[in-house]
Parts: structure tokens; sequence; C-alpha cells
């Protein structure tokens, strides 16, 4: 998947995962939720998969699941050609400081007990390889390197603004020496003025270390910008999926389109070739046993068929694949 | 003030923070809104265009203090009304939206109730019409099964349908202004877009008036005809929606325009540095320390707006020179 | 133009310092400790040294606050007792949240059997009258300082488990927490650095409450004969011994060392609630 070439083993790879939580409705009643539906895919070195939703899509189940804090309950995740399970105890040393993140909210995901030199040689704890002065020298290589000044360190995460703490997030998943980063939403706690330089710095990153990103995000600016591949996934399903360019150029299923609307809104405008398609209503848990298609109550062309039939992810183009039986049989 | 200007809020201004070294928050604000008119204001996070809102309606928090200006509503002043003159026009004639609505309601009682004692306090109805009211909002708000919905309580609304209830209880004495704090943000992209679409709706319908606040100028493009344009605490730029789009004239507009709508290619533009908290007044332009076009004259001299189209104002140097 | 300053100057506030130093159960609390401190300098009486000729004599300048029936200074005692009480008290709470808080950590972290064994065992303990409890086990145990001490402090271990679970309760789901384990965390480490530190605020506020309690306890037990015995000073030990002669007339054997408990007890509750709703005060802001 990707642009795969057949030489290139991919960093992370997820194959068919399936993830299921028990959710407690009230005191007598449990029901089961299927958050991730037999997602798959794969990241080379130096590129990012994207994947697109909404809360509830799973994305952030997807992300914890292939940094290894929840076993999947079918399928598997990879690393480097090696599933998870089956790595020995140094693989899975490697494995952990190979695969980072970064988090959203940069307000939330800091200890605020702790200073900003303190946070990130806390993060340097697996680096066995530097002595306690190297590694006071790391955080100010790191610091430097999203572009804050060393100074910075003294600093408590209270004492900082929403971009600079998003850097420092960034520099605490560099410090293990990561190959593989999940940003789960880096920028949607942003201001849109600084939302570029984040961006920007992630790429810049990238290139230099050739960084695999799997990025979760519902801004399809940055995605557009950031990512090679992109995955649309609702309720835990993956909608649509194909490069970047096809997708948000080509979009298929009435799902994406109206995201595409969504980000765009009133500057639809200068922008054509999007369709102003809407969803309706909220997200709604299919019923137990439910077959057909995830968005059956939303869609502005629901049909009789869509809730009779499962649909099945094919390849509409070349290498975009699409959940619809509308757009596979009429191509539109 | 012309027949048709609703509100208009003249040289306005605020701080907040200890009273020591409080920040300049609002500096000189003016803008107005005309009856029927939907008027987005723009800025980024310490901008001012919360606390603006806020000011209108003297609704600021403790540590905020109104320094000057006027807030002319219908042609009184509300900054020098009595309290309880306020309390009577604050939800009956002038509504505010709040960005968190789960956190607005109140979790003790149901949702309808709560819109219907909003409508009773003002309008005085028995409780059994305020309640069928409520419901023939919520309804209105498209929240499905209104009549059973109404009895429940806030959480059992997602963050969606209790920005509907938000809505249904701003509206629900028909103001004449409606002023909109950030109302979809948090919320789920699809139904950001379904919310903003029964804002507009609802305010053509009835002839209100809108204040849109918000950091994203695609839902202020959505809903809005004229724009204002925020940056720590003053207006740089106003006017037709459509005209500020399409020739944003001051710096800032410009350089925040291109980061919603990035031009092809990897890297995404951005403006460095942030807004600054202001302890004092600047002598010159605030946007100096982030302007790629700043000149001496920016340094010295604050910008007064000047009119380069009819309706868009700009408050820049460079502007005015050219 | 003044941007913000980058880091805001943390001056110490002269007012801040000037309100907790002069508020009054600090000044009560300082008065008490100095006496403690200075005993031997203060009391010209040893307090365990029985005078048969002096029983009982009322207050006066030889003997500030009189004598008790064996002829001992009761100024002089009250003072030692001080070194008595609020030792076991402070010694006894301390170990009780020493080992409370890794035990509530733990319990709110790992959740699971964990904490359900942790929290149904708690509430055990809390649901038995405290001073019964206490009662019988120096009953059993036979009553010396060291038991007294381990006795309270097994007594605070639920109220700190409890209060320190239920603050790492939504810790646990944070990001930060999330974060540390990406940086190779184990369970271990992560709760003492990232999940303990951040436990201290509440558990800091509660400590003077805790003393104040302690106080009590260990004066209420001596009173019944259980904590410390007789001839050491003690404050509850010397109240049971004077009360016996307040029907006589004779109100001062008992009169002193119950004003110090009242003070100590009443002090540490104060500093307790003035800390408690600084720190609400703080977090609200």
């Amino acid at each position: 998947m990707g642009i795969a070439q057949p030489n290139h083993m991919p960093i992370l790879e997820a194959r068919e995962l399936v993830k299921r939580f028990r959710v407690r409705q009230s005191l007598a009643r449990r029901t089961v939720v299927t958050a991730v539906n037999r997602v798959s895919f794969s990241v080379q070195p130096g590129e990012t998969v994207a994947l697109v939703g909404e809360s509830g899509c799973g994305k952030t189940t997807v992300g914890k699941l292939t940094l290894g804090f929840l076993p999947p309950d079918a399928g598997q995740v990879s690393f480097r050609g090696k599933p998870l399970n089956a790595l020995t105890r140094e693989e899975r040393l490697s494995y952990r400081r190979s695969v980072q993140m970064v988090f959203q909210n940069p307000l939330t995901s800091f200890n605020p007990m702790m200073s900003i030199g303190a946070t990130l040689l806390d993060a340097l704890r697996l680096r066995d390889d530097l002595s306690r002065r190297e590694k006071e020298a790391e955080v100010v290589r790191l610091l430097q390197r999203v572009g804050l000044e060393p100074e910075m360190a003294m600093r408590y995460p209270s004492e900082m603004s929403g971009g600079q703490l998003q850097r420092v997030g960034v520099a605490r998943a560099l410090a293990p020496g990561p190959s593989f980063i999940f940003l789960d939403e880096p920028t949607s706690a942003l201001d849109m003025s600084v939302r570029g330089q984040v961006i920007n710095l992630l790429l810049d990153l990238q290139e230099d270390r050739g960084l695999a990103y799997l990025l979760v995000s519902h801004d399809l600016r940055v995605v557009r910008a950031m990512a090679r591949y992109v995955l649309v996934m609702y309720l835990g399903q993956v909608l649509e999926e194909g490069s970047v360019q096809e997708v948000l150029a080509h979009p298929l299923h009435p799902y994406t389109q109206s995201l595409l609307a969504a980000t765009l809104l009133g500057l639809l405008a200068q922008a054509p070739t999007a369709r102003r398609v809407r969803v309706r209503g909220e997200v709604l848990q299919l019923p137990p046993g439910y077959q057909g298609c995830s968005l059956y109550r939303r869609c502005p062309f629901v049909t009789q068929r869509c809730q009779e039939e499962p649909q099945a992810l094919a390849e509409a183009a070349p290498g975009h694949r699409v959940r619809c039986w509308r757009v596979l049989e009429s191509g539109c | 003030m012309s027949e048709e200007t609703l509100l208009q809020v003249r040289e306005l201004r605020a701080v907040v923070g200890p009273r020591e070294q409080p920040v300049h928050a609002v500096r000189g604000v003016s803008f107005h809104v005309r009856r029927g008119a939907r008027v987005g204001v723009i800025g980024e996070s310490g901008s001012g265009k919360s606390m603006t809102a806020l000011c209108i309606l003297r609704l600021l928090p403790p540590t905020g203090v109104i320094r000057g200006g006027e807030v002319l509503y219908d042609g009184q002043d509300l900054l020098r009304l009595p309290e309880s003159h306020l309390q009577r026009l604050r939800g009956r004639e002038i509504s505010l939206i709040f960005q968190n609505a789960a956190s607005a309601l109140n979790p003790l009682f149901p949702v309808g109730q709560q819109i219907a004692d909003v409508y009773r306090h003002h309008v005085g109805t028995s409780p059994r019409e305020a309640w069928d009211r409520a419901v023939s909002m919520l309804d209105a708000m498209g929240i499905p099964d209104a009549p059973r919905r109404a009895r429940a309580y806030p959480h059992q609304y997602s963050g969606g349908m209790a920005q509907r209830a938000m809505i249904a209880m701003a509206l629900i004495c028909s103001p004449r202004l409606l002023i909109a704090d950030e109302p979809t943000t948090g919320l789920d992209l699809t139904i950001q877009a379904q919310v903003l679409d029964l804002i507009q709706e609802q305010v053509e319908r009835s002839g209100t008036s809108l204040i849109l606040i918000s950091h994203d100028i695609a839902v202020i493009a959505e809903v809005c005809n004229e724009v204002v344009v925020m940056y720590a605490g003053e207006v740089v730029e106003s006017g037709p929606l459509s005209e500020v789009l399409q020739s944003p004239a001051h710096p800032y507009t410009r350089a925040l325009l291109d980061c919603f709508e990035p031009k092809e290619g990897r890297r995404l533009p951005h403006i460095p540095g942030r807004v600054p908290q202001l302890y004092e007044e600047p002598a010159g332009c605030a946007f100096l320390s982030r302007c790629p076009q700043a000149r001496e004259e920016c340094r010295e001299a604050h910008p007064s707006p000047v009119e380069i189209a009819p309706g868009h104002r700009v408050a820049c140097h460079i502007v005015r020179g050219s | 133009m003044v941007e913000a300053p980058a880091i805001p100057l943390r001056r110490p506030r002269w007012h801040t310092i000037r309100r907790w130093l002069f508020c009054p159960p600090v000044i009560i609390l300082a008065l008490l400790l100095l006496g403690a401190a200075f005993a031997p300098q203060l009391s010209r009486y040893d307090p365990l040294t029985p005078s048969p000729g002096e029983k009982l004599q009322p207050p006066s300048l030889r003997h500030w606050f009189g004598t008790d029936p064996y002829g001992m200074d009761i100024f002089s005692r009250v003072l030692y007792a001080t070194r008595t009480d609020l030792t076991v008290a402070v010694l006894s709470v301390l170990l009780g949240i020493a080992a409370g808080i890794p035990l509530g950590a733990l319990a709110g972290y790992l959740g699971g059997w964990v904490d359900e064994a942790l929290t149904r065992l708690t509430e055990v303990m809390q649901a038995f009258p405290q001073i019964l409890f206490a009662m019988a086990v120096m009953a059993a145990l036979g009553n010396n300082l060291v038991n007294l001490v381990l006795i309270l402090a097994f007594l605070n271990v639920p109220v700190y488990l409890k209060m320190v679970r239920s603050v790492t309760l939504p810790l646990r789901d944070s990001d930060f927490v999330l974060a540390a384990r990406c940086a190779g965390h184990t369970t271990g480490s992560l709760v003492l650095r990232h999940i303990i530190p951040n436990t201290l605020v509440p558990v800091f506020s509660q400590f003077s409450l805790s003393c104040s309690y302690a106080v009590q306890m260990v004066a209420g037990l001596s009173f019944i004969g259980l904590g410390v015995k007789i001839p050491h000073p003690e404050w509850g030990s010397m109240i049971s011994l004077g009360a016996n002669y307040i029907v006589f007339g004779m109100w001062w054997p008992a009169l002193f060392p119950g004003l110090a408990t009242f003070l100590a007890a009443f002090a540490l509750h104060d500093l307790g609630q003035r800390m408690r709703r600084t720190i609400l005060r703080e977090a609200e802001a």
C-alpha cells in the first residue's frame, strides 16, 4: 500500500486491525462497540500516512494500537516486518524507542510539576548510551532543533504558549531517537497563524531524518501539506483511501466530500471542484448485528440498498479505494 | 447614528488582569452592526475578540475593567445603563452563545425546562406555554423527537445537540442581536457545518443581527456578510466580506488569509512570532514585530483607520501610503 | 511596547509571607514549639521529680501552673508533654502518609483487583470506630509509645490512600502519562515520577488537619490509660490525673494540660483549614 517500493520495508504495518470495547450503557446493559474494524495500512520511512475522520471514528485507538499500548482483538501490527507479539526483549526496547507520539493538546500533555528541561531529560531515559552530562547537552540540542531557546528548559509548561509547548512536544518525541511518530492532531489546538510553524518543523524533521509519520487530523489543509496517503475513517471503518492528491482532488465517498466541504465552508467559492455535500445529524452508533453502510442515516444519497448490503472497500480508480456501492457502480 | 444601525461600538477600551499590571485587551475598538447584518469578528487567541463581546454586555470577568468608550444599542449607551435595565436586555434583546455549550447548561435540570425558564423570565407566560414554546424551538433547531428530548438532561446531549439547545435558548425570545462566540469550535466538522447552517437560517428568518466571533475565516465566510479583523485588541481592518476576502489590505489580514488557503507545495504559510500581550499601549503599530513590510513610521506613529473603498477601512501606514 | 515578561517574576511577596507568619494558628504553634524546645530553660523543675512536700499546690509564683498530686510542677510537665504529644502525632501522620501515598497511587493507577482490594480494605477500616480500634489494639499489644505511633499511623493510611487514589484516577488517562509511557517508563517509575508529585498538594493541605486529629487521639487514649503511662509527661494522662481533683475545687491539674491540648488541636486544625482554602482559591484562579 502507499507507493510501496518492494525493496523498502515499512517501518510500521497494520494488518486487518480490530479492536472492540465493552461499553457499559447502564447498570445492567453492556454493549460491544467495534472501535477499529479491519483497518490496514503501512508506513514507509520518510512517508506520512494520514487518518482523517471525526471524533469516535477510531483514529486514536489506531494510534494506541500502533504504539503498543493496547492489544488488538484481531489482526496485527508489525514493526520493521516483525509482529509486535513476536518481538524479542531487545527488539521490544528498540520498538519502544523508535515509536513515539505527539499529542493534540499541548496544555494537558505535560506534567505540570516538571520543568521543560526535566520533561526532556525524562524522555531520554531509554538512551542508555548517554551519560547524565551528555543527556543535558542533548536537551539543549533538542530545544534548538525545534526552534526554542535553551533557556526555556527552566520554564514550566504553564509559562509557555501553546505553539511553544507543541514544539517541546515535538522535541520530546524526538528525544529517544524515533523512526516513527504518531501525530495525534498536532495542530488542532493551535492558532491558525502558528499551525504552519509546527507543520513546517515536522516536515523539516521528516526530510532530515527520514521519519515516518502516522498523522491524525481533520484539517485537510494539513493533510494535503504533509501526507502522501490518506485513509478516511468513520465508526472504525475505512470508507475511502488512496493517495492524498487523488482523494482530495476527486473525493468519491459522500462522507469524504462532506468533510472537504466542511473544511473549506465559505471558502468553497474559491474551490469550485469541491462539491457541497452535507451529511446530516450526529454520529450514530450502529445497532448490533447491522451489516449495511455505517453512514446510512446521515448520507444525503441513502437508499434501501445501502442498509441491506455490507459495503466492501474496493478499487474505484487505480490506487483509490472506496466503500460505497453507488460510487463503485456508477463511477460518479 | 443612522436609522439602520443597531449597535455602534465606539473607542471601546478595557483592561484585564491583576491591578498592578493589567493587560490592555481592548484598545479603542470601533465598529457597527447594521440591522439584519451578519458581522464576523476574526482574530487569533489574545486578539481581544471575546473580550470585546463581553464588554458589549458588560459581562467581563472579575479582573476586567472597561476603561472607556461607548456601546450604543438603539441609541442608548449600554456601558452607562443601570444593571437592572441591562439585565432585561440580556437574553431578551441581545443573546449570547458561548463556545462550550455543554458546560453552559445546568446539569441538574432538563434542557427543555432551562429553555422554557428563559422565556418565562423575559416574557412572563405560564409554565405550560413556555414549555410548549421551548419544545417547538428545539424542534426548529433540528433536534429529533423534540418533546421527548426536551425532558432529557444536558449530559444526555452530545456536543452538537447541546449547541443546538443553546441556540434555541438564545433565540427563544426573538432577540434583535445575537452574539455567538466561537459557537462551533470543538464540534466535529460535519456537525460544525450543520450548526452554522442553523444559525444562518434562524438569523435570516427572524431578521436578527449577528456578531459571529471565530478564529476560522472559513466559518465566518460561510455565515457573515461583513468582517472585522482584530489584532492585539484593535480593529485592523473591516469591511464587506467579499471585499476583504478578495482584496485584503492590511498585512496581517493578508498573512492570516494565506494561512487558511495554502498554495500548492509542501510548506505551509505562517506568521512568525505571536500576538503580543500589551502591558503598555505601544507607540506605533502593534503588528510591527511580525510585519514583513514594517517601516520607520510604523514604529513611531499609531496608524488610524482610513476608508480605502466604500465601507472598507484599514489601519495601516503602508496601505495609506500607497 | 512591552511584551509579556518571559517568565512571570515570582518574587516572594512580603504581604503573603506576613499573612501566613502572623496568623493566629501559626503563632500558637510557634509558642508551643518554642516552649517544648526550651523547656529546660523555661522551667526550674524536672518534670519527673515528685516533691512529696508540695502536693497539689495552687498556681503561684513558685509553681506557675501549680503542682499535681505527686508534687510535680505542672508548668514544666505541660512543656515537656508538648514534645511527647506533637512528636507522636506528627510522626504517626507522616508514617501514615508514607504508606498511604504509594498505596493510593498504585490503586488508582493500576485499577482492577488491586484497586478493588485496597478500596474494600479501607472501607472496612473506616467503618470501624477509630477510638475503639485503637483501644483494642493497644490493649492487645501493650501500651507503649512505639505501638501508639504505629496504630495512629495505621489509622491515617486510609485517609491518604483514598485521597491519593481519587487524585490519581483522572491522571491515569492523561496525555502526559501516555507520553511518559512512550518514554519507556515502567509502572513503578511512572507512578513515582509522574503520578505522586501531582498528588502532593491535597496531601499537604490535609497534613495539618490529620495532626490535629492525631493530637486528640493521643490525648484521648492516654486519658483512658491506654496511651502514654502516667509519670511520663503527656497532656491526656495529666488531665485524667487531675480530673479526680476537680470535685475538690482543685482545677489546675486538669485545666492547664487541657488548655494545651485544646490550643494544639485548634491551631493545627485552623491552619489546615486555611491551607485548604488557599489551595482551593489557587486552583480556581
